[in-house]
């Protein structure tokens, strides 16, 4: 869903959206977001509790737009298996992020992530992958090939491996799912 | 009317902002609240009660409800569960329902709620904003908490399952009917 269209004084076009991240515990959504957001990376792992939801606005060129966007960092944990349906309702981008040092959060993207997220997709919904961590060098158990496969396989619009500790191509995977949102021209619910 | 216990024009008793937090932790746990405390500039709730018998200024309220207003919308389901758990913390013990509209009216200076009964399970309610505030209280994404305080409210009142069956929207109202199924 989004409120698109309220036009600036130059013509630019005004989007909303609500963009979702999914992924197990522990693959740094919330640091994926701070560093979008505040450019800052910090090194102590605090799970998140519910959801932290934030808010930036952003130009885009190609098209040209301002979006402000909505962001859901929705608790991975088991323990809001129940409450998070609620979290996802209205989420029109979802990024979902794995850790490429652990083969269980990348496994569950398709057997949990996406099943548990697909009762909210609209024609409009766009989803990206992300595989996060890719810093940790020596550690990496998931490769880039990998990555892709899954990405064809479940349909994302974009995939990239990701670094929040570095910044590595974190700005690029919200502005890409950004722009094909715009070009969907989704149309303002209700 | 305004009863005896309203508060000044420009106060809210503290126990509607305590019953609005309380939503907030129930429905997006500590996280949750804290982002939308965070967005209101109000972060020093956080951890904290206000005393439940004193009154704060309204502007804590409107502040309140533009972040839900901001970061909460697109979530019609969240918006309404926050609306239901307000409602019961406000009003614990229930009440009947038009006692329990007259109260938020007491609480709400710069709105106006009209209660019509069709029958004794069947409420048509009209919520208006003043002209300055109507972004505020009659925006669409705000219909959802609307719809979940009265829900609830009848449901405390007559029991069984409650419907919200119809809203309408215009320029500064809110039409809201609820009723049993």
């Amino acid at each position: 869903m989004s409120l698109p269209k309220n036009t600036t004084p130059t013509n630019v076009p005004e989007y909303t959206f609500k963009i979702g991240l999914l992924g197990d515990e522990g693959t740094g959504k919330t640091s994926l977001v701070n560093r979008f957001i505040e450019g800052k990376f910090e090194i102590d792992y605090k799970p998140t509790l519910g959801v932290s939801i934030l808010t930036k606005k952003i130009s885009i060129k190609n098209p040209d737009a301002i979006v402000n966007l909505v962001i859901w960092d929705i608790a991975g944990q088991q323990k809001y298996q129940n409450i998070r349906p609620m979290y996802f309702q209205g989420c029109l981008g979802v990024i979902f992020v794995y850790d490429v040092t652990r083969p269980l959060s990348f496994s569950e993207i398709k057997t949990k992530w996406m099943p548990d997220f697909k009762q909210f997709s609209t024609p409009d919904t766009c989803y990206s992958l992300v595989g996060n961590k890719k810093d940790l060098l020596d550690k990496v158990k998931i490769t880039t090939e990998q990555g892709k496969l899954l990405a064809k396989e479940i349909g994302v619009v974009d995939f990239f491996e990701t670094s929040a500790m570095t910044g590595e191509n974190v700005q690029t995977i919200f502005e890409n799912l950004v722009k094909k949102l715009i070009l969907r021209k989704t149309i303002p619910t209700p | 009317m305004v009863s005896a216990n309203s508060p000044a024009p420009n106060q809210v008793q503290n126990s509607v902002i305590n019953a609005l937090l309380e939503a907030f932790y129930d429905v997006l746990d500590l996280d949750g609240k804290r982002s939308l405390l965070d967005f209101a500039g109000l972060s020093e709730l956080m951890d904290s009660r206000l005393p439940p018998r004193g009154t704060s200024n309204w502007g804590i309220f409107l502040k309140l409800l533009n972040a839900m207003r901001t970061l909460l919308q697109f979530s019609d389901r969240i918006l309404f569960e926050i609306g239901r758990k307000f409602s019961i913390y406000l009003d614990p013990c229930g009440s009947s329902f038009p006692d329990f509209i007259e109260r938020l009216n007491d609480q709400f200076h710069e709105l106006e709620l009209h209660i019509t009964p069709h029958s004794r399970s069947e409420y048509e309610i009209t919520v208006s904003a003043s002209e300055n505030r109507s972004a505020l209280f009659s925006d669409t994404w705000m219909h959802y908490f609307y719809r979940g305080v009265f829900m609830e409210g009848l449901r405390k009142s007559i029991g069984g399952e409650i419907i919200v069956d119809n809203t309408q929207c215009d320029d500064n109202s809110l039409h809201i009917i609820v009723k049993s199924k």
